[in-house]
């Protein structure tokens, strides 16, 4: 069994030694991304136009439908901006905290920080909607109740990016400034902030595609605050016509322009920002000693520490586990409805594990030919690898259900491919261009100088793939392959725009509360985190072990 | 500004940085600290800058006063980095006028004093680059030289601000950072590994090793006179041979080594194991009637402003220099005779563990 | 060995070209030197003739066989770089042996081979050791071990010694000749050091943007360098101005900026020829008020240990002149004495005034 592997791992390294096999190998990759992931994200961008007759007449026959369109992009766009800005407001000393601070208190936050990260966010949208009206007697308009949802599974990612950009950031240029004089308040606002712009861009882009992205969350609070006929973000409202499609299929129409207009505006948003944090100086042309020296003091950074900390737990912690109270309330429920969580639940780890796995095969070799292939297509592929990453996955969803539609039967609308590979594929277009760009970046940071000796004494690029880039990279692979299980399991948009009637584990929580059948959905809120929570102790325990 | 290093010592768990410290730099000195990497030069720099914390015990005192408890913003230093170090958000002016804005310095006095220091620094055709667009390292650290005078300090430290130009610009560089900084009579601490940097540029060389000073002295003293064997080593090509003290009168001795007699000054006893010590330049091509030996040339090497010849006697090797232009006609497999001045030879105790261990480098 | 030849190679990234038209041969055994200052195209030579670039225009050869098109996994030319690049997941044993493995040998004869090579580098006693527990000079050892391994006659050296201290690379850069020459290697070093090529090499190459300005044996390139850029980064050398006054034979008499007496040189250039006369430290005399040609006062000494440099300020031109004398001759001299100077007209080079300037001709750009 032994020789036929190291066989075949001889046969592979001698292939890697032709050039013709190499590029049909990079462009094999490469056509995998364009015809499974970029295509059928973008497809609704020529579906609308062709199809506008019909779109049009959907949209202003019946007078309703452009008016609500129209409302709920407007809710989408302004819930997203004004939640990011709170979260740049507390987000980003909270990430002082927990990239400086080496004390006890830091290590707890830092671990509060993954909590809604982890909890899929139907389950947190779950919590979060039953959390505040009982905290506020009921007296919360649904508005308020989606900025607390929306700030909830937004700010740990604020707090990450940024965090994450701080810790990579040469603490050296701090000290520069110290020796030239500067106090910690001025030195972290003339130069450490700035320099860590790009963690601040990259956490206010994945706080809006979140926020402009979600659905499931969204729709369990709306419809637990009994809004869902009168508020709409675009997602829910996209879902909901989705569901309407089923027995109206004009409905699809309209569903596939808000989708459109909703990948529309994501773009223009995330150049908007993208453009706006680049050009972003903070004029530097004095300093306010008295202030800023007493700024610099101990009291002042642990004041900050404490109200960041504190705004963190009432808004995110609490409120994300809550609903764990809940479902432990009406446990007994577990043992009936046990088969429908349990099938749910073991749907979603299959789909999340092929998806993966799919993920990893086609990423590794498209991350190569971005990183250090001969051809002059490398930039292009590389900038297109960007433009999935900040679509809606709700939109993706429907445009990817209108590609295959009209790939294998172009005249009825019904569905023809399997519910589970219609899934897997949205999973895949979704989570795709991330396991590429990581793996591509860590291939990026690579000192060259390794692989040329390794070439130089003999090694085929096969040889040097194994031998010199992957043992390099490996970490980059697995949190990769993490980044996409978690998120596949937690997907419930596209889920729900390619196949509505699948019940994955997020979904069957969106489900209970549409039916009204709360503590169904407490205990398979409890029952998801639980075994999420178990899976993140797992990850973290092997993921220790590869570095 | 005078610098007072009083017992100072910095240890990282098991690992020993320093080593009790005690070094004293007067005012307009220009030292250089030199060591193998890990000696602890660097650590030593970042101590005296509040960068790094010493151990208790430990005195940092600027112009008398007790900067050992202050952090770097308060010790009125400049510091360059060895990796430059220029803030990339902002121009080359922007970087220089960092100093003075953030200490809020009059705004008059703050661009008079800016603008003397392009002048000074030459780097006036950069002004409005970011360092990005400066491909040039060396220009980019003289502009964090000129950020550094921003401060307006009198006590300078560099932290092998060459290390990663190339060498004919290393050349040229040091030379002009000397001038600057004697110019405005500033102190100043200069650290490198380079042994040929320091003795370019050093009033006074600092050798350390493993996290003690080994010595303190001119760039002559420590190249023709270390008291050190290390420092001797370091400082460049030497001659060195074991051997024994046969004979004693006053101050001269005589040491045997193997089949050769060295004539010299020592102060060790009868007996004692010694090492013979002196430079390839000393090697002088002529009998004396003292210190004469008979070898033959087994190697010839053109160095360019220097001839380098390797002479076999008995078991032992001599590298020999002389400059070009004094050389002697000689070529390999020729029979040569040279001799050895007695003032020009030092003697050793032989050292512990040998001779390779004394001399490790890393 | 192996004998390389660079035919007219040229080669340009996006749009840049860096290096132009080199023509180059490198004998068999030859530990040759490829100097010049950064950014001057040693490094994308060397690379070339690996086969980790292509070259836009021109062939490589090796022993007369066109290699250009050949991948370098199969070109048998064993690269090393500044960093060590040994694989940190290996211990030095297996980082030896990886070259054997890929060519298929046994187990047990690429055991053998590979313990024999640190043998040779005497740390067979920490075969197990991992690279993270060498210091960077053993690991350049192993790393060298590891290029033999390979089997390969040619050993590509880029900057071998860059990140080492100065004190260590004196030592090193021997050891590295050693072993080239007892294992019979031809070898290509590039460095930007000077000193450290005029120390080691059989013959050196210097590149300036791409060029290949000068071929020759250190002796041959210190005493006859065919451009002033070549002799002053050879060596710092003292520059003066001036013109052919009168000429016979191949004898010129030159008028040096405001200096009194005519200066004799070698050289066919017409009279009234604006030139560039070049003269090294290490080549003038000091001597006191009698005996020289020139007059100078001493403005500094500086000791570099086997050498003193005396700065003084030449009267004439009242510019700096450089020379570098013994210890001993320097105590002679004080701050603020009148010296005399006088050399060897052998010793002085003249050259055309540059076209360009001498700035553009002669500086390194810091």
């Amino acid at each position: 069994m032994v020789n036929i592997l190291s066989t075949f791992l001889h046969k592979l390294s001698l292939w890697s030694k032709n050039k013709v096999l190499r590029v049909l190998f990079g462009a094999f990759s490469v056509f995998f991304f364009i015809f499974f992931v970029i295509v059928p994200s973008i497809f609704v961008v020529s579906y609308v136009p062709i199809n506008w007759l019909e779109i049009s007449s959907k949209l202003f026959t019946e007078a309703e439908n452009f008016k609500l369109a129209m409302e709920s992009l407007q809710l989408s766009v302004l819930l997203s901006i004004l939640v990011s800005l709170i979260d740049i407001l507390f987000g980003i000393p909270l990430a002082f905290f927990l990239a400086r601070s080496k004390g006890r208190a830091a290590t707890l936050m830092n671990t509060f920080i993954e909590i809604p990260i982890v909890t899929p966010t139907s389950a947190l949208g779950f919590s979060v909607a039953l959390f505040w009206p009982l905290v506020f007697k009921d007296d919360l308009h649904a508005y308020s109740i989606l900025v607390l949802l929306h700030v909830a599974f937004t700010i740990p990612y604020m707090v990450r990016s940024v965090s994450a950009a701080l810790t990579d950031f040469d603490v050296s240029y701090e000290i520069a400034s110290k020796t030239l004089g500067a106090r910690s308040f001025t030195a972290i606002r003339t130069i450490t902030l700035p320099l860590v712009k790009a963690g601040i861009l990259t956490g206010t882009i994945l706080a809006i595609a979140r926020s402009l992205s979600e659905t499931g969350a969204t729709s369990i609070a709306l419809t637990l605050t009994g809004a869902l006929e009168t508020t709409n973000t675009a997602p829910t409202l996209i879902y909901l016509w989705r569901l309407k499609s089923a027995e109206d299929p004009t409905f699809l129409y309209a569903g596939a322009f808000v989708s459109l207009l909703l990948i529309l505006i994501s773009s223009v948003l995330f150049f908007g920002v993208k453009f706006f944090v680049k050009r972003f100086r903070l004029p530097f042309t004095r300093v306010y000693l008295p202030l800023e020296t007493e700024l610099s003091k101990g009291k002042w950074s642990s004041a900050k520490n404490a109200v960041t900390s504190l705004f963190f737990i009432v808004i995110a912690l609490i409120p994300s586990t809550f609903s764990m109270l809940y479902g432990l309330e009406h446990i007994g429920i577990l043992f009936e409805k046990f088969y429908l969580i349990g099938n749910s639940i073991i749907f979603s780890f299959i789909i999340a594990f092929i998806v993966t796995v799919v993920d990893l095969v086609f990423s590794v070799p498209l991350a190569l030919f971005i990183a250090r292939g001969s051809s002059r297509f490398r930039g292009i592929i590389d900038n297109l690898v960007e433009i999935p990453m900040v679509f809606p996955t709700v939109a993706v969803g429907i445009s990817l259900n209108l590609f295959w539609l009209n790939l294998i039967s172009p005249s009825t609308p019904f569905l023809v491919f399997n519910d589970l590979v219609l899934i897997i594929l949205a999973h895949v277009a979704i989570t795709y261009s991330f396991t590429v760009r990581t793996i591509t970046n860590a291939i990026n940071a690579l000192d060259q100088s390794f692989e040329d000796a390794a070439k130089t004494l003999g090694a085929t690029p096969f040889s040097t793939f194994t031998k010199v880039i992957y043992p390099q990279i490996k970490s980059s692979i697995f949190a990769g392959a993490i980044f996409a299980f978690t998120r596949s399991i937690d997907e419930t948009g596209a889920t729900l725009a390619v196949a509505p009637s699948a019940i994955t584990a997020p979904v069957i929580i969106v489900d209970f509360v549409k039916k009204g059948l709360l503590a169904d959905a407490g205990v398979a809120t409890l029952t998801l985190i639980l075994i999420s929570y178990v899976m993140l102790l797992f990850i973290r325990k092997v993921g220790g072990k590869h570095g | 500004m005078k610098l007072k290093v009083e017992n100072v010592s910095k240890t990282y768990g098991k690992v020993i940085a320093l080593k009790d410290i005690n070094l004293e730099v007067k005012e307009g000195e220009y030292v250089v600290i030199v060591g193998p990497s890990g000696c602890g030069k660097s650590t030593l720099l970042k101590v005296i800058m509040g960068i790094i914390k010493q151990d208790e015990g430990g005195r940092i005192f600027i112009d008398d006063k007790d900067v050992s408890h202050l952090p770097p913003e308060d010790r009125d230093l400049g510091f360059v980095f060895q990796n430059v170090l220029l803030f990339p958000h902002m121009t080359a002016f922007e970087n220089i006028a960092y100093s003075p804005i953030v200490k809020d310095l009059n705004p008059q006095l703050r661009s008079r004093l800016i603008e003397e220091l392009f002048l000074f620094g030459k780097v006036d055709p950069w002004r409005n680059r970011y360092p990005e667009q400066i491909s040039s390292r060396g220009i980019q650290q003289k502009i964090a030289l000129m950020r550094a005078l921003a401060t307006g300090s009198k006590l300078l430290l560099l932290d092998e601000p060459l290390c990663s130009l190339d060498s004919r610009v290393r050349i040229s560089l040091r030379q002009e950072v000397k001038k600057i900084v004697k110019q405005l009579q500033i102190t100043a601490i200069h650290v490198t590994h380079d042994q040929e940097e320091a003795m370019s540029v050093a009033d006074k060389i600092v050798i350390m090793q493993k996290g003690s000073i080994v010595e303190i002295g001119s760039p002559e003293e420590l190249y023709y006179r270390p008291k050190n064997i290390f420092t001797a080593y370091f400082l460049g090509k030497g001659n060195f041979v074991p051997g024994k003290v046969v004979r004693r009168k006053y101050k001269e001795s005589a040491v045997k080594c193997g089949e050769l007699v060295f004539e010299s000054y020592s102060r060790f006893e009868l007996g004692s194991d010694v090492v013979v010590f002196f430079r390839p330049e000393s090697i002088i091509f002529e009998k004396k009637g003292y210190n004469d030996f008979t070898g033959e040339v087994i190697g010839k090497r053109f160095l360019g402003r220097q001839i380098e010849l390797l002479i076999k006697l008995g078991e032992t090797i001599f590298t020999s220099r002389a400059l070009r232009i004094d050389a002697p006609n000689l070529d390999v497999g020729d029979t040569v005779d040279f001799h050895v001045g007695e003032e020009d030879i030092l003697i050793f105790k032989f050292p512990e563990g040998g001779l390779e261990s004394a001399f490790k480098l890393e | 060995m192996v004998k390389i030849q660079l035919v007219r190679v040229s080669k340009s990234f996006n749009g840049n070209p860096v290096l132009n038209n080199i023509r180059l041969t490198i004998e068999e055994g030859e530990y040759f030197c490829l100097v010049g200052p950064s950014g001057s195209g040693k490094t994308t030579t060397l690379k070339i003739i690996a086969g980790l670039y292509s070259p836009d225009v021109g062939r490589v050869l090796f022993d007369d066989k066109d290699v250009t098109d050949v991948s370098s996994w199969e070109r048998g030319a064993a690269m090393m770089f500044q960093n060590p690049t040994l694989f940190r997941q290996m211990n030095i044993l297996e980082n030896v042996m990886f070259p054997l493995k890929e060519k298929n040998l046994p187990k047990d004869k690429s055991l053998e081979i590979a313990m024999n090579l640190l043998k040779k580098i005497h740390l067979e006693d920490r075969a197990d050791a991992y690279p993270d527990e060498l210091s960077g000079g053993m690991q350049q050892r192993v790393a060298l071990a590891r290029a033999l391994a390979s089997g390969s006659k040619l050993l590509l050296l880029d900057e071998p010694l860059g990140a080492l201290d100065a004190r260590l690379r004196l030592e090193l850069r021997e050891e590295l000749r050693r072993f080239a020459k007892e294992n019979m290697l031809t070898v290509v070093h590039v460095t930007q050091d000077q000193d450290e090529a005029m120390a080691i090499a059989d013959r050196i190459g210097l590149l300036k943007e791409g060029r290949l300005i000068q071929v020759g044996c250190p002796y041959d390139i210190y005493q006859n360098p065919e451009t002033p850029f070549v002799m002053n980064f050879i060596e710092g050398t003292n520059f003066l101005e001036g013109y052919v006054e009168d000429r016979k034979g191949d004898v010129m008499e030159l008028m040096v900026e405001n200096v009194y007496h005519r200066i004799k040189a070698y050289g066919n250039f017409k009279v009234g020829n604006r030139v560039l006369l070049c003269i090294r430290p290490s080549s003038i005399r000091l001597h006191k008020r009698k005996g020289g040609l020139l007059f100078a006062r001493v403005t500094k000494k500086n000791s570099m240990g086997s050498y003193v440099v005396v700065e003084a300020t030449l009267f004439g031109p009242n510019k700096p002149i450089l020379i570098e004398t013994s210890y001993k001759d320097s105590l002679n001299y004080k701050v603020n004495d009148i010296v005399s100077l006088s050399f060897d007209i052998n010793d002085m080079k003249v050259f055309h005034y540059p076209l360009l300037g001498f700035t553009k001709e002669v500086e390194v750009v810091i």
